[in-house]
């Protein structure tokens, strides 16, 4: 998997007893932000932005969205700017069949070709810094995947990390962790208060809280 | 379950039962069963709250066995709220141990000569009815307790809240879970207003001295059994997915597909989907001490049940389903797990369907009676209910009725019955279900996705519009063969992807029954059932007309696809053309 240059984004720093994903899991449902190269195919970035191997992607991946959009072919789609792209573990239900990628149901959706003038998910704010992807990891891909990109550190909009963090602290308080912003400990509940730039570099460590 | 017990509530003045063979109704179960009842004795024109109306109760046609999956129950009557035919299932305990007290069917019939609330007690010894006064008004978790203290933690309680007892037509029948708790429901159409109806706030049943179902084939039985269970287990959703997130696995992934109802169906994304997730609850109540993972009845191996605590680590309700998370969460603009869980709680607790009750707090905000976003709001709003007040009694009629008396067009029903979390505008194919179902807009009315295996009407190319009409027509009917077996609809994935599953499924019924049905004799089964549903609507009024969407669907497009629904009357008109 790659890691995310440091670059001039609040770095914000987790260090948590073998590095417990639990008060983690669903951040990716959120977005990451992920460079991708303009023009790469979506399985071109599963694979060699993101680190996926080709039977993860045949085998446990159920459903991409692109823009909202149900991908069948991640070959014949190509990454365009402010793109969106879900991933989903295979999923319950006539939606889950019918939005399955190359489902025997897709009848049941409407017929969907690439559409780059649909609107991605980047935060605007975003648009003069790097050329991003926002990467959402939904159920079982959230688990396989996320722990990974969260060790190597992973960029979010301030406003999406801020968005899951305020959420978690609400429902069930940080647990055992500890938290540094750029360096300096702070408390969870200041943590967003104390970030100044519109996207942030998380990283997720692994050590006594 | 060779006996149908029959209990009539009003005869001379008391009510009476009486236990007769199963008659023309054997080989039937479950939805097959209530249906079957319902369309041969219930005049389809009688009023749904008077006395010849009939509510019936049907474990499936594997209840009461060691069959893995097989425990739901089936409610059916003639729905206060559609005018129609109607089946609602429920997991928890009753219907497995209806089953083992051999019971094909439980039908309460005729009316009380007054307002006194009866509960029934059903064991090996047989039947006592008696009054009972102290239940009066009493919500469904307070029922049950006052009935553990004095039948013990053994039995299963079948029960209405104070929503029941006033006939509203969102009510439901709780079902107890494993550890009693009414927390399951057959919610949908208003079930709990007939029961109520018949004066009948509870049923107690009791199946010490019972054994569990013998199959014909023990072996083979045994056999079938395993590879069912290894089947699901082996599936990434049954074994993975809906273990691990529950239902709710779904809300990021329609909200992202932007198909999921938000604010009364304005759009179809919500911001706040991410808070209210699977992901999110699942960590929240493993974080609280409860249970991510939990089955709703003893013999289900998916789990994809859950146990919800509170702040301070006690039980406040099940887990929410996706259903409940979307209608009380997304389409009513709230994005508090917290707020979802009281409403969850509230709803079981006065015995209303929540997606009829979420949708229901849609239209009351859309009617300006508090804010979309507004959690107090909609927490007094369901409150209301509860107590009974006049607002309550429209709102607890639900979202057409609320509707109409505020003056609200934009209302998602079909025959009176509210629409669940997916768009019909972004999933085409389930509008066609949800416009042509006999039961009212349902999501489960076409949930089985096993048509390919069925081999219903041929083939057929699923992306033409032809297709999506033959596509919801074979799922309507592979569903109603399901709901007859009692088996939970969540089998319905392991089964279309594995061909030996579904096989293993059928030999588990073959073995069971001694029979030799084929995958074309199940599917005939489902049109049978649907058939008689259809007759029952026809004769009771209905006709194509009310197998549409309202129009607001073809005019307003939905964001952010930009898409309105687009099959056609004509086609929507050839959905039930074979029958």
């Amino acid at each position: 998997m790659g890691t995310t240059d440091i670059g001039s984004e609040d770095r914000i720093e987790m260090t948590a007893p073998g590095g417990a994903h639990g008060i983690f899991s669903g951040i990716s449902g959120f977005g990451f932000l992920i460079d991708a190269p303009p023009g790469a195919s979506i399985r071109e970035m599963l694979k060699d932005i993101i680190g996926l191997d080709d039977d993860y992607i045949r085998d446990s991946i159920g459903t991409i969205l692109y823009n909202g959009k149900p991908v069948d072919d991640m070959d014949a789609w190509k990454i365009g700017k402010n793109a969106s792209i879900a991933v989903s573990a295979a999923l319950p239900g006539v939606f889950g069949a019918a939005f399955r990628k190359q489902g025997k149901y897709a009848g049941l959706r409407p017929v969907c070709d690439q559409d780059n003038s649909s609107p991605g998910e980047a935060d605007p704010a975003c648009e003069n810094e790097k050329p991003s992807v926002v990467l959402k990891l939904f159920n079982q891909s959230d688990r396989d995947i996320a722990p990974g990109l969260l060790a190597n550190g992973v960029r979010m909009t301030a406003k999406s990390f801020c968005a899951f963090w305020e959420n978690r602290l609400r429902l069930t308080g940080p647990a055992n962790i500890r938290i540094g912003l750029n360096g300096r400990p702070v408390a969870p509940e200041a943590l967003c208060r104390g970030i100044e730039t519109s996207s942030v570099l998380v990283r997720l460590r692994s050590g006594d809280a | 379950m060779d006996k149908i017990l029959r209990i009539n509530m009003g005869p001379g003045g008391e009510p009476t039962s009486r236990t007769e063979a199963v008659g023309d109704y054997a080989g039937l179960g479950g939805r097959g069963m209530t249906s079957a009842i319902v369309a041969k004795e219930v005049p389809p024109t009688c009023h749904p709250l008077g006395e010849d109306n009939k509510l019936v109760i049907a474990p499936g046609l594997l209840g009461g066995t060691t069959g893995a999956m097989s425990g739901r129950g089936s409610v059916g009557c003639k729905s206060p709220l559609t005018g129609g035919i109607k089946e609602a299932n429920s997991g928890g305990q009753p219907a497995q141990m209806l089953g083992r007290l051999g019971y094909a069917a439980l039908v309460l019939e005729g009316k009380p000569k007054d307002d006194t609330l009866y509960m029934i007690r059903i064991s090996s010894d047989g039947v006592e009815i008696k009054a009972a006064p102290a239940l009066k008004m009493k919500g469904n978790y307070d029922t049950v307790e006052n009935l553990k203290n004095e039948y013990g933690d053994k039995v299963s309680c079948i029960s209405i809240g104070q929503a029941g007892e006033m006939k509203l037509a969102s009510a439901t029948v709780a079902f107890t879970d494993m550890e009693q708790r009414p927390a399951r429901h057959a919610a949908r159409g208003g079930v709990g207003a007939v029961m109520g109806a018949k004066g009948v706030k509870a049923i107690v049943i009791d199946d010490t001295g019972a054994s569990m179902r013998s199959p014909k084939d023990p072996e083979k039985f045994k056999a079938a059994n395993r590879a069912f269970v290894d089947g699901l287990k082996k599936h990434p959703v049954t074994g993975q997915g809906l273990p691990a997130y529950g239902t709710n696995v779904l809300t990021n992934v329609v909200n992202e597909a932007g198909a999921y109802p938000t604010y009364n169906f304005k759009t179809g994304r919500f911001d706040g989907a991410s808070a209210i997730s699977g992901e999110t609850q699942a960590e929240t109540i493993t974080a609280r001490g409860g249970k991510a993972t939990h089955g709703c009845h003893r013999g289900c191996v998916i789990r994809c049940s859950g146990i919800w605590h509170d702040k301070d680590g006690h039980y406040l309700t099940k887990q929410p389903e996706y259903e409940t998370v979307w209608s009380h969460g997304g389409n009513c603009g709230i994005s508090d797990l917290d707020t979802i869980a009281m409403l969850d709680r509230l709803d079981d607790d006065y015995g209303v369907d929540t997606i009829e009750m979420g949708a229901t707090i849609g239209v009351a905000m859309e009617a300006g009676l508090v804010e979309f976003g507004d959690a107090e709001g909609a927490i007094n709003l369901v409150k209301e209910v509860g107590k009974g007040t006049p607002l309550g009694r429209i709102l607890g009629s639900g979202a057409a009725v609320t509707g109409k008396a505020f003056g609200v067009e934009r209302v998602p029903v079909v025959k009176n019955q509210s629409m669940p979390a997916y768009d019909p505008r972004a999933v085409q194919g389930m509008g066609v279900t949800y416009a042509t179902s006999t039961m009212g807009a349902d999501h489960t009315a076409g949930y089985a996705v096993t048509a390919n295996l069925l081999g219903v009407g041929g083939n057929v190319d699923p992306l033409t519009p032809e297709g999506q009409v033959e596509l919801s027509r074979n799922l309507q009917y592979a569903t109603a063969a399901i709901d007859a077996t009692g088996m939970c609809l969540f089998v319905a994935f392991a089964v279309l992807d594995q061909p030996e599953t579904f096989q293993a499924m059928i030999d588990m019924i073959n073995s069971f029954h001694g029979l030799e049905l084929t995958g074309d004799d199940v599917t005939a089964l489902g049109k049978k059932i649907t058939k008689m549903e259809r007759d029952f609507n026809t004769a009771a009024g209905f006709n194509k007309t009310d197998d549409r969407l309202p129009d607001y669907f073809r005019k307003e497009a939905l964001a952010p696809h930009n898409v309105t629904f687009t099959v056609s009357d004509d086609d929507l008109d050839t959905v039930f053309s074979d029958l």
